[in-house]
């Protein structure tokens, strides 16, 4: 039986981290994040773990792709101005695979922008923020039983695919307070990280296996290997040698993509004979629930697509719900970052608009509402 | 003593890495051999070893060397050697950077490393210029020298390493030069006996580079000039080294070792010790400090359940 607690989102992110069985958290202060610090600097001695303060969140992303290495569950936590600073040694763990969890509680931008403020405005950030092309698994928690699941799940993704994954919260979730469901020791399946089992004269540390990943030995157990920034072949040796680049790109690219069943996550309300579908995520994703609520009581046929995998993006899924409804709206606190994508996706297929703001206030289920009434009313 | 080349190569060095990327009379080859000597003296299993470099020649280090190896991002290798020696805590980690690696894009991350006086072993190799990118002007790099972004002259004054160290708090700095490889193994070995952030920092000779702008082209004449200069900053003549050594913008060839005193009657056991600036034996490091809480609580909650 799970035991039943109220908390809020940041301390639903530390207590999901230590459940998943992260033992090295490296960070910076920075609103609205700061409560995972704190509380991971008290929590994570208890269970034999290690906290450090580092210098910035250059040094923060550095520091905790040191100690996964090390054979350690790692995580850092931030918020826009330091996810911007970690994007260089984001890449790195991108390019040689290192898994590691990054935890980005959104606040309003550009730069210091509205610090204490609520936004949703990094979805392209933990997309595309760091140089060149890349895959990338990001998760949205729209709730706060959500910061503490899909913290465990960004553990579990993080380890299966060598990959760093990031928690896209906001300072809606991060901050509002529910009962949520701990699972008590034992209840969860707690992915552990797969360890090489043949000698080290034949260990390849970087294969290029299609749809998979070679196991990660950890630093100091026999398996001495070599790991770089720059393009590698599969000991992990630098080379230039395009044929190699274009398959360790095949890799790269399939051990996301072929595993997307697994990956993609999101619930669906009242979707199977919705004229308007609602796509929403994150904090927004809390106020279209209630507005598919208030719509169904109208007898308005509104349902919800409530994405929680946002990278990589679930394309199928969108492209089949554009085919069968009249419109889709995407509640956002950005200008439309995700709307792009779902635009992209349906491709003319139906109508897909927007409700965006970025200035400090949040989108209610009211305002959802409204728009919703407005583009299905008789005038529509 | 010294190890055989052969012997090195075969036992520290990653064959299928070589050739290096280094130009000949580079000093990057001797440091490395250096620190592969060292880790033999020591003792030390290679699967207990972590190499961990950034960016530029030196970066390139810890691939050639068979240990545990990260060839990081620049100016971040001491960032990720905190994480890797906080997660395994009985290896020992080696910090290899350059002079513009780790004084200036990777410059708060040093000092950090120093005051936080994490557990690592750390050697900056000290060129006065950005090799990798051809010849740019580094943080080191003397006044009045000319670089690939100073075709004129250099303004800045340069960086002292040492003082750095000094208010950081680093338990232990050293200064050695490629033109004394046995003293350069024996600072190393007593850098790896420090518990905290030990520095060394090794003169070296880019003579392609800084050496053929700055009428020094030749590396042995380079190396030459460390000879004269290291003096300066040997124990016995501490209240000199007031100012780091460095190598100094043209002319510098013509000081001969005569015109340099103090350093006749030093005895052999000082020479060994030569360039030893700071050396604090009572130093706990930060890894040490930390795991011993990790025990006390584990010991609490022993305790505790019984």
């Amino acid at each position: 039986m799970p035991r039943f607690e109220v908390m809020h989102g940041n301390q639903a992110i530390a207590e999901g981290a230590i459940a998943a069985g992260c033992r090295f958290y490296a960070g910076y202060p920075i609103t609205p994040s700061t409560e995972i610090a704190e509380i991971l600097s008290d929590r994570l001695p208890e269970v034999d773990g290690v906290f450090v303060q580092m210098e910035d969140e250059i040094a923060s992303m550095a520091a905790i792709i040191g100690a996964s290495l090390g054979g350690t569950k790692s995580a850092t936590a931030t918020s826009g101005p330091g996810f911007s600073l970690m994007q260089e040694n984001l890449g790195f763990a991108i390019g040689s695979e290192i898994p590691c969890v990054v935890i980005n509680v959104q606040r309003v931008g550009p730069s210091t922008g509205l610090p204490t403020k609520a936004a949703q405005g990094d979805v392209m950030q933990a997309r595309w923020g760091t140089h060149g092309d890349h895959p990338i698994i990001a998760l949205s928690p729209g709730s706060v039983q959500d910061c503490f699941d899909l913290t465990v799940k960004a553990f579990e993704f993080s380890e299966k695919y060598r990959t760093p994954v990031i928690v896209l919260a906001d300072a809606m979730v991060s901050a509002l307070e529910e009962r949520i469901a701990v699972p008590c020791a034992g209840e969860l399946a707690v992915y552990e990280r797969p360890r090489p089992t043949g000698s080290p004269q034949d260990y390849l540390p970087f294969a290029f296996t299609r749809g998979g990943v070679a196991p990660l030995a950890p630093f100091g157990e026999g398996y001495r290997y070599h790991v770089t920034g720059l393009l590698h072949d599969e000991r992990g040796y630098p080379t230039e040698d395009s044929a190699l680049a274009s398959r360790w790109w095949d890799h790269m690219h399939s051990k996301i993509d072929d595993n997307l069943d697994d990956i993609l996550l999101y619930e669906e309300r009242h979707l199977e004979d919705a004229e308007v579908a609602l796509i929403a995520y994150g904090g927004t994703a809390m106020a279209a629930d209630r507005a598919v609520s208030l719509a169904r009581e109208q007898g308005i046929r509104l349902g919800l697509l409530k994405l929680q995998t946002i990278w990589p993006f679930p394309e199928a899924r969108v492209r089949a719900l554009a085919r069968a409804c009249r419109r889709i709206i995407v509640p956002e606190l950005n200008f439309g970052q995700l709307r792009a994508e779902i635009e992209r996706v349906a491709a003319g297929a139906t109508l897909v608009e927007g409700i965006n703001k970025a200035d400090g206030t949040q989108i209610t289920p009211g305002e959802i509402l409204e728009v919703v009434r407005r583009k299905t009313g008789p005038e529509a | 003593m010294n190890l055989q080349t052969s012997l090195i190569i075969r036992d520290y060095l990653r064959p299928a890495m070589l050739p290096t990327t280094w130009c000949p009379g580079c000093g990057l080859g001797i440091i490395m051999s250096s620190i592969a000597q060292a880790i033999h003296y020591q003792g030390l299993r290679k699967d207990d070893v972590a190499m961990i470099s950034g960016i530029g020649c030196t970066g390139r280090m810890s691939g050639y060397m068979d240990f545990n190896s990260i060839h990081t991002t620049h100016g971040r290798a001491p960032a990720f050697a905190t994480g890797l020696k906080m997660a395994r805590p009985d290896m020992h980690v080696f910090v290899i950077m350059g002079d513009g690696d780790a004084m200036s894009i990777g410059g708060n991350h040093l000092l950090s490393a120093m005051r936080r006086n994490i557990d690592v072993t750390a050697i900056v190799v000290n060129n006065s210029i950005y090799g990798l990118t051809g010849g740019q002007t580094s943080p080191t790099t003397p006044r009045d020298s000319k670089t690939a972004t100073a075709r004129h002259r250099t303004f800045e004054r340069a960086m002292e390493l040492e003082v750095l160290a000094r208010a950081a708090g680093a338990p232990f700095f050293a200064r050695a030069t490629v033109n004394h490889t046995a003293s350069l193994t024996k600072l190393v070995e007593r850098a790896m006996q420090i518990s905290g952030f030990a520095l060394i920092e090794v003169i070296s000779n880019c003579h392609v580079l800084y050496g053929r702008m700055n009428d020094t082209p030749e590396a042995a004449t380079m190396i030459a000039q460390m000879d004269v200069q290291t003096w300066r900053s040997t124990p016995a003549l501490q209240k000199r080294a007031e100012r780091a050594v460095r190598m100094t913008a043209a002319g510098a060839a013509s000081v001969e070792p005569e015109t340099v005193d103090g350093f006749e009657g030093m005895s052999s056991d000082q020479r060994k010790d030569r360039g030893v600036i700071i050396e604090n034996k009572g130093s706990v490091g930060f890894s040490r400090r930390y795991h011993s809480l990790l025990e006390e609580l584990r010991n609490d909650r022993r305790s505790g359940g019984e």
